[in-house]
């Protein structure tokens, strides 16, 4: 495969025509007005529908089941054309990596059942339910259990940082089905499970959103003997923590090209504030501190893009990704906060202002750096998978 | 000249391994120039310290002429092969300071001199026989470097030269050097005239060597009315200016894969010292507080060989590749910068101790940081042509 090749320029030019088009109709306006809603933020239904209606949420779903079987690069474009429009995919960008879950790993029975309904948006994909308030980044120490049942399963436990539960139909959860003292291997004894929310609902789930800093409508969730059908479970039981990894390299490839577009979104608005705003008897832009903050931040964003095509495209070809997804969401989040922070800086208390739209895009790439991997695990990655030093923690 | 559209259609390599022959060929050669040559060779008195045997070395091997056309005697490889060499040459520990300008003027020659010139140079490079290492560009200690006082007085034969060069690389070594100046009683525009150095240091130049932090065997060369032929200029005379810019692109990516070998370099010497080194019961890799900067030094050194491939690509097929030169030039000196440091502090006060030469190749990083084009000088053109800011200067 050392001949494959990847794109360094505009890939995918229809697509970001398109999505382009679609998010002038959603301005800074109608993402101001949700964050004002209580408790803490409202979902984008209309921005979502829009998408869905578009079928660009389905772009990976592949046709015999009503998407279009584009590769993960193809998602990557769209969404990073969402953020640099000024809109978030935070509300729907889950459906796409959580997709492939089941797309790899379920059966052809749970695949033509679910997989139409979710291309047709009849059905939301939304919810990842991983995170335990005492299980962060050791997941294979999580501690909420799916115990084996007439039927199915009981789940008994707690997420915790479960975006978008409340607004999706469906949700893939990770529970422990044999303790962790019974497996032989730390990664084996979790599965991985497929829960309608609708029924979860009735039968002992409980969703408390979380106020936070960004409008992701995250929330905590508990299980109290929630019965889940034997039908729900992924592929073999036991297996499921090897089934999530390779979602989670998708998943690192389209958040950080979420990132890239959020960092070219700052960027632009910087550029065009600091060539017309002028004080002390000169355009900002023409003051060497700010050019060169600028200057500095475009570099790193040009080629954490770089990185994470490269990711995509090994991802796409089937090839291993692991340590490429890594660097490039932490190159890529890196990337975004240093163009956040030199927007922000070049536009002044201006930038503090709501209506600029500066702040709530630079508090929402916050996240790139923490979020869906600390960058302290991706360094441990490189150091021992990479780097081949001992491992650290 | 492609034009944006086909920019787009533009694709690298996912998992590059292109010239690995070139890249073997280097690698024999440098293993026989160990940390010791280069130890031994600073040490030497002044004006000895040029890498003869090195050089021949390269030379015999047809390294030193890569670039030269076929119709010269050259192998004619492509830019990329060139930064292969030079990236092997750092990554293995040696210097390629001398290859490089050889790459850069041999590059100006092609491009702009004319058949006499090329007929007269070209075919020695290309056979080892000739260096064309040496560029006088900068003034001795002027108050204003864009501010050029040597002069070229026009005779009934030709010109005769006077004035100062400063900081100029293998004075005495290159067969031939390269010289700024302006014509009396013309414009302020500058002409660049070759010297034929054995020649010229009986008719009036002189060579003074220069003591410096690195072994980058320059020196100050001053000339007092040095005859030079009328056909011995470069393109037309007053085109000095357009002649270097264009060589500067391919200046800037020879330097940043130098920049990408000596990051490799402190990556691997790095990472084999964090394993050996025990303290306190465990090698020191295995602490996070070594492990992190040198995981995060790869990643930024690997992230800074993709937009050095970016820039080749865009070279190649006949597009502007200079924004992309620029950004790749900078996140490779940063990017060896961070990781040379990050090194140094692994190895502790060994890092100190010259037989390890973590001190000597961090030396010449910091040096490469100022020159051809300093690093700020890469933020200045990314901020005016990439960004399109006002000039700040």
């Amino acid at each position: 495969m050392s001949d494959a090749l990847f794109s360094i320029g505009d890939d995918y030019l229809e697509y970001r025509r398109d999505v382009a088009a679609l998010c002038e109709k959603f301005s800074g306006e109608y993402w101001r007005e949700l964050e004002e809603q209580p408790p803490s933020g409202s979902y984008p239904t209309e921005f979502v529908q829009a998408l869905t209606e578009a079928g660009f949420l389905s772009v990976l779903i592949p046709e015999e089941y009503g998407g279009r079987g584009e590769p993960v690069r193809a998602g990557a474009v769209i969404l990073e054309t969402i953020h640099r429009s000024g809109c978030s995919a935070g509300a729907c960008h889950a459906q796409m990596y959580t997709m492939g879950t089941l797309l790899r790993h379920g059966n052809v029975e749970q695949k033509a059942m679910y997989l139409p309904k979710i291309a047709s948006g009849e059905l939301r994909l939304q919810a990842f339910a991983v995170s335990e308030p005492t299980t962060g980044s050791d997941t294979t120490q999580l501690k909420t259990r799916a115990d084996k049942t007439d039927g199915g399963y009981l789940v008994n436990g707690q997420k915790v940082w479960t975006s978008r539960a409340a607004y999706s139909d469906l949700m893939l959860l990770l529970a422990r089905t044999s303790p962790t003292d019974q497996v032989q291997k730390r990664t084996d004894g979790v599965s991985v499970f497929l829960v309608d929310m609708n029924e979860a609902n009735k039968n002992g789930m409980k969703i408390v959103p979380i106020d936070a800093m960004v409008n992701h409508n995250t929330t905590e969730i508990f299980f109290d003997n929630v019965f889940i059908s034997q039908e729900s479970l992924i592929g073999q039981e036991g297996k499921g923590f090897k089934y999530i990894l390779d979602g989670m390299n998708a998943e690192r490839c389209l958040v950080s090209a979420e990132a890239i577009g959020n960092a070219r979104y700052f960027i632009d608005k910087a550029v065009a504030h600091v060539k017309s705003r002028r004080g002390h008897g000169d355009a900002f832009g023409r003051r060497q501190t700010v050019q060169t903050m600028l200057a500095d931040a475009f570099a790193r964003l040009e080629t954490a893009d770089l990185m994470v095509r490269r990711a995509t495209a090994l991802f796409d070809a089937g090839l291993s990704c692991g340590a490429e997804a890594n660097m490039g969401k932490l190159c890529s989040g890196e990337a975004v906060w240093a163009c956040a922070e030199a927007c922000l800086t070049a536009f002044g208390q201006e930038g503090l202002r709501s209506n600029r739209d500066v702040e709530r895009k630079w508090r929402d790439s916050r996240m790139s750096r923490n979020s869906p991997i600390s960058p302290n695990m991706i360094l441990n990655f490189v150091g021992q998978h990479v780097l081949g030093l001992p491992r650290s923690y | 000249m492609a034009n944006n559209s086909t920019v787009s259609e533009i694709r690298i390599p996912l998992q590059p391994e292109g010239y690995s022959d070139v890249r073997s060929t280097v690698e024999k050669i440098c293993a026989n120039f160990p940390g010791a040559y280069w130890r031994t060779l600073e040490r030497k008195p002044l004006g000895e310290r040029y890498p003869n045997d090195f050089i021949n070395a390269l030379g015999e091997a047809g390294i030193m002429g890569a670039l030269v056309p076929e119709a010269y005697g050259g192998p004619e490889l492509p830019l990329e092969a060139a930064t292969v060499i030079v990236e092997t040459i750092h990554c293995c520990g040696c210097n390629a300071a001398m290859v490089i300008a050889q790459y850069h003027l041999t590059t100006l020659i092609i491009e702009a001199a004319g058949e006499h010139l090329k007929a007269r140079l070209l075919p020695g490079v290309a056979e080892g026989s000739k260096n064309l290492q040496s560029l006088g560009h900068l003034e001795d200690r002027p108050e204003d470097s864009s501010a050029v006082n040597s002069s070229a007085l026009a005779t009934m034969t030709g010109y005769e030269l006077t004035g100062s060069k400063s900081r100029v690389l293998a004075a005495g070594h290159s067969s031939a050097l390269i010289v700024s100046a302006k014509i009396s009683d013309g414009d302020d525009s500058l002409s660049l005239f070759v010297i034929d150095v054995a020649d010229a240091l009986r008719n009036g130049m002189r060579i003074d060597p220069l003591a410096e932090m690195t072994n980058a065997g320059t020196a100050d060369i001053h000339f007092e009315a040095l005859s030079v032929a009328a056909d011995d200029v470069i393109g037309n005379p007053g085109e000095a200016s357009s002649i270097m810019a264009k060589a500067g692109t391919i200046l800037l990516m020879l330097e940043a894969a130098a920049a990408i070998g000596d990051g490799r370099f402190f990556s691997r010497r790095g990472v084999q010292y964090a394993k050996e080194r025990v303290v306190f019961g465990k090698p020191i890799g295995t602490y996070q507080g070594i492990q992190f900067p040198l995981a995060k030094g790869h990643i930024e050194v690997e992230s800074a060989a993709i937009g050095l491939a970016k820039a080749l690509a865009l070279f190649t097929a006949g597009a502007d590749a200079e924004n992309a030169a620029s950004v790749a030039h900078y996140l490779a000196l940063d990017a060896a910068w961070n990781i040379a440091d990050a090194a140094f502090t692994t190895h502790g006060g060994f890092a100190f101790a010259r037989e390890y030469d973590i001190e000597r190749k961090w030396r010449d990083v910091r040096a490469m940081k100022l020159a051809h084009v300093p690093y700020e000088g890469d933020l200045t053109a990314i901020g005016e042509k990439a960004l399109g800011l006002p000039r700040s200067f």
